[in-house]
């Protein structure tokens, strides 16, 4: 129907990604915004990715026996600027690999597009560069992913997002 | 589903900068037998604001009533005309609720708005000189069952909502006249009435632009 998805920002440094039913995915972002909009109007500063991070797999969890169907992935810096990035399934199993993170319908070629590109210590460039081609290399290979893709790189002064141009099928 | 003739009613939306144009199949029945082929599916739920309702029979009146009211009311509480934004994530939530609900709303809907600018806004415009978004314009929001919602220029829903979206596709231009907007209403009804194998019966049409809600001769 849309082209266009919001890499859904809660914070200059932290990022969340939602994959699944488009209903439940709009519902947990709105619940997500509400949430950390009201920790930053109480705690005076922004979630850390790792926070959210345990605030979602709660979120997930309570709806246990009649869940989201909605698989979240955060990305962020913490407070130190080191980078972390968690992936959740629909219940708020968390997984923190410590390298890279996927979910959607080709999470399969993902993972193997992610081990072959990624490497340790990429600048925001290389980083780029790796996360688009991955991303892309799947994309092209799945019949329902595609129809373009946005990328953001959360570096510790700023975030920068782009679009890039794909296979429009 | 209870209702068998599920994406069998088309509904199509299309929102250009000065004007919304939706369109809906005036069919209404039960299985074979066809009631009536000029049932209003465009819903007006505020006079700048349509909820187009497919689906269930009752649901769709029942839906689009509930809203009309609740949006009334919220008009009476905060003093000023709901924003077509407003309405929709509205929309959105009464439908998330419902389908995880014992008896789900099972409605397919657009939403069409043409906003006035924002009080607010627009003092600062004024005052500043700029040309700021002040929320005016033009909105159409597709918005199904489960509740997922999507604000897209043209949408349609139904089998016949298809054939319809290749045609969009192909001759939408953001800035067109109400004019050419009719002809490519025109053009996508045919297409419908052409390739879906049920009888399309009149199609009801009715525009949203700064004069307010028209409803046309049906098509």
């Amino acid at each position: 129907i849309n082209a266009e998805y919001m890499g859904h920002k809660i914070s200059d440094k932290v990022y969340v990604g939602l994959a699944g039913l488009a209903t439940d995915n709009q519902t947990v972002y709105e619940r997500i915004k509400f949430r950390s909009s009201l920790y930053k109007l109480r705690e005076e500063r922004d979630l850390s990715p790792k926070a959210l991070a345990s605030m979602i797999s709660h979120m997930l969890y309570e709806r246990r026996f009649g869940p989201w169907f909605t698989e979240p992935i955060i990305a962020g810096l913490d407070e130190s600027n080191n980078p972390y990035v968690c992936a959740m399934d629909l219940l708020g199993a968390d997984c923190i690999p410590g390298n890279f993170v996927v979910t959607g319908t080709c999470s399969e070629s993902l993972y193997g597009c992610c081990e072959s590109f990624w490497r340790p210590d990429l600048e925001p460039d290389e980083l780029f560069e790796t996360i688009s081609q991955a991303l892309l290399s799947a994309l092209d290979r799945d019949c329902l992913a595609g129809w373009g893709a946005t990328v953001v790189i959360i570096t510790k002064d700023k975030s920068v997002t782009r679009e890039i141009k794909c296979r429009q099928d | 589903s209870t209702q068998s003739t599920w994406g069998m009613e088309t509904l199509i939306g299309i929102a250009c900068k000065s004007h919304v144009v939706l369109a809906a199949s005036g069919g209404s029945g039960h299985s074979i037998l066809q009631f009536k082929d000029d049932e209003d599916k465009l819903h007006q739920i505020d006079d700048n604001k349509i909820l187009a309702c497919a689906g269930s029979n009752g649901d769709s009146v029942q839906f689009s009533d509930y809203v009309a009211r609740n949006l009334a009311l919220s008009n009476n509480r905060q003093g000023r005309k709901t924003t077509g934004p407003n309405s929709a994530y509205f929309i959105r939530g009464e439908l998330a609720n419902s389908i995880r609900s014992r008896n789900p709303y099972q409605v397919n809907c657009l939403l069409g708005t043409f906003d006035p600018p924002l009080p607010e806004l627009k003092r600062l415009n004024d005052e500043t000189h700029q040309n700021k978004p002040d929320g005016s314009g033009s909105n159409l929001w597709y918005l199904d069952y489960l509740g997922s919602m999507q604000k897209i220029p043209y949408a349609t829903q139904g089998y016949g909502g298809t054939f319809a979206m290749a045609i969009l596709d192909r001759y939408y231009k953001e800035d067109q006249s109400e004019q050419e907007t009719l002809e490519q209403l025109k053009m996508c009804i045919a297409e419908v009435r052409k390739r879906i194998v049920i009888n399309q019966s009149k199609f009801i049409v009715k525009v949203i632009n700064n004069k307010g809600i028209t409803r046309l001769n049906d098509f």
